[in-house]
């Protein structure tokens, strides 16, 4: 028999049988999770302070500044701060507070744009891509300014496979590199560049953050919540095991993979669904259903591993969902013990419909996974209220929910009492 | 209000479902009644096939506006089908509102002109 290949978590001979992926970490206990924490309004302030304060937050992508002078603004939710990603002349992309030094008004009102300058339009205080004061005016009538020290505020930003994240601790404990380098060799040859944003929703999710993160790490809940989006083709409690049951599940450090199943046989198509792949590019639609049927996410090294649905969920704020041509970015942004924004983007390979029935084909093939997204958001609010009345003090975890015991295994670690 | 192409004036009682916005379209869809989905279901499903066959000999940019508003139909079409043939309702039942939400649906809608229609 062949060695099992990096990675993989050999499964026991048969699937959907006993404790497989809790045995293997005692680490996490198996004790049902009391869900106070979910609801303690200092545990979420630890966990902002001790957490989103001090690791690498995902804030886009390098598409969104691909050159030189782009740059591209945004309030982090969590704290409502509003910053500056700009790709400098020297190449290099920084983020700044978008605070200029004068008297503190935003330097920058775009939400996205090329410059060499940015100019305050309370004053035209100026700076450079580098975030340098280059021109403050009336220069002469001002008491002993130190324009060397005078530029725009850093934040700590670094790029992670073209990701763009930033640190909101100014001297962060580490480099975005070694935050990431227990999953950094499973996506290593995924083309995360050759892909660009197809669609984007958000939601204000009346959720506490990890009561919203917690159905995107389980692929249990799919063939029950979704039956009506992208499960059509599962049968609850008919082949489970070939339908959910993850081919791997990894632990990462504070990350973690899940490979999941795409769908085994789908279903009939409706009627709709046929007018659609009659007037649409077959590659534009059901990413899932064509990573199953062609095996097309072997071709890397995630896929390889772990799956034909890789969904690598990043610590702390967001995860990626590869398929076999195309990738999924979410991001988690707690604004409240009650509330999160959180975000979905599409990215796939880029398409223009070249006639105006595709445009028919193209929106009714986004129509599943958009919907699919809209009742995770309808269902969180629905968990978190019912955890607020605290008619139950525990949830349980099923054993293909070890990610969800894992989340809080790495948070309670980030927030034990002598962490500060 | 909508004016489709003389071939499909037959459709012109559905003028109203020729909405610029995928959020809009959503909205429109969630917020309507079962009868109301299940009768323009019923009158557009059998015309789609000729609608996306006239739409398919012309580019997807730069639409005189009879034929824009069809093809804005046809996206109406898709999520009142979405609904009658996977919900059998006119949402998922726990689907979040669309007040909540923001969609945008990048190719379709930011590049082109006619989500800045008034």
């Amino acid at each position: 028999m062949s060695k099992p290949p990096l990675g993989i978590d050999a499964p026991p001979p048969q699937a959907n049988t006993g404790m497989r992926w809790t045995q293997r970490h005692p680490e996490l206990g198996q004790e049902p999770a009391p869900t106070a924490g979910y609801l303690d309004p200092d545990q979420f302030s630890r966990e902002m302070d001790l957490i989103y304060r001090r690791t690498w937050l995902n804030v886009g992508r390098v598409e969104q500044a691909p050159e030189p002078g782009n740059f591209f603004t945004f309030r982090i939710p969590t704290f409502d701060i509003p910053i500056i990603v700009v790709h400098g002349k020297d190449g290099v992309i920084r983020a700044f507070y978008n605070v200029c030094s004068h008297r503190q008004f935003p330097v920058t009102l775009e939400a996205s744009g090329k410059t060499n300058v940015f100019t305050c339009r309370l004053h035209s205080w100026s700076y450079d891509t580098s975030g340098n004061l280059v021109r403050a005016v009336d220069e002469h009538r001002f008491c002993n300014l130190d324009k060397a020290k005078l530029g725009l505020t850093p934040i700590a930003c670094e790029v992670w496979n073209g990701f763009i994240c930033v640190n909101l601790d100014p001297t962060p404990a580490t480099s975005l590199a070694e935050h990431m380098a227990a999953a950094t060799p499973y996506t290593e040859d995924f083309p995360f560049d050759e892909f660009s944003l197809a669609a984007t929703y958000a939601v204000r999710d009346l959720a506490h953050w990890r009561v919203v993160m917690a159905a995107q790490m389980e692929t249990w809940h799919v063939p029950h919540l979704h039956r009506g989006t992208i499960a059509r083709g599962f049968q609850p409690g008919e082949n489970f095991a070939a339908t959910v049951e993850p081919k791997s599940m990894k632990l990462l450090g504070e990350h973690r993979v899940l490979g999941a199943p795409g769908p085994e046989a789908r279903a009939e198509p409706l009627p709709t669904e046929a007018l659609a792949a009659k007037y649409g590019p077959p590659s534009q639609l059901s990413q899932i259903g064509d990573a199953a049927a062609t095996g097309g996410a072997r071709r890397y090294k995630w896929g390889r591993e772990f799956g034909e649905v890789g969904i690598f969920v990043y610590f702390p704020n967001w995860h990626t969902t590869l398929f076999s041509d195309s990738y999924m970015l979410f991001r988690y942004w707690p604004v409240s013990p009650t509330e999160t924004l959180w975000e979905g983007q599409v990215y796939a390979r880029p398409y223009m419909p070249s006639n105006a029935a595709e445009l028919f084909a193209l929106t009714y093939g986004g129509i599943a996974g958009r919907d699919t997204f809209r009742e995770d958001a309808g269902a969180h609010p629905m968990i978190q209220r019912n955890m607020q009345t605290q008619a139950k003090s525990h949830v349980h975890y099923h054993d293909l929910e070890l990610a969800l015991r894992h989340l809080d295994h790495v948070v309670k670690q980030r927030t034990a009492p002598d962490k500060g | 209000m909508a004016v489709f192409p003389s071939e499909f004036a037959d459709l012109d009682i559905f003028a109203d479902w020729a909405l610029p916005t995928e959020r809009a379209r959503m909205t429109k869809r969630v917020s309507a009644s079962w009868p109301t989905l299940v009768s323009a279901y019923d009158a557009l499903a059998p015309r789609m096939d000729a609608a996306l066959a006239y739409l398919s000999k012309r580019p997807a940019f730069g639409l005189g506006r009879a034929d824009e508003d069809l093809m804005l139909l046809t996206l109406s079409f898709a999520e009142i089908a979405f609904a009658v043939e996977n919900y059998r309702a006119p949402d998922s039942p726990y689907a979040v509102s669309p007040k909540l939400m923001t969609v945008v649906n990048e190719p379709i809608e930011a590049q082109l002109p006619w989500t800045n229609r008034p």
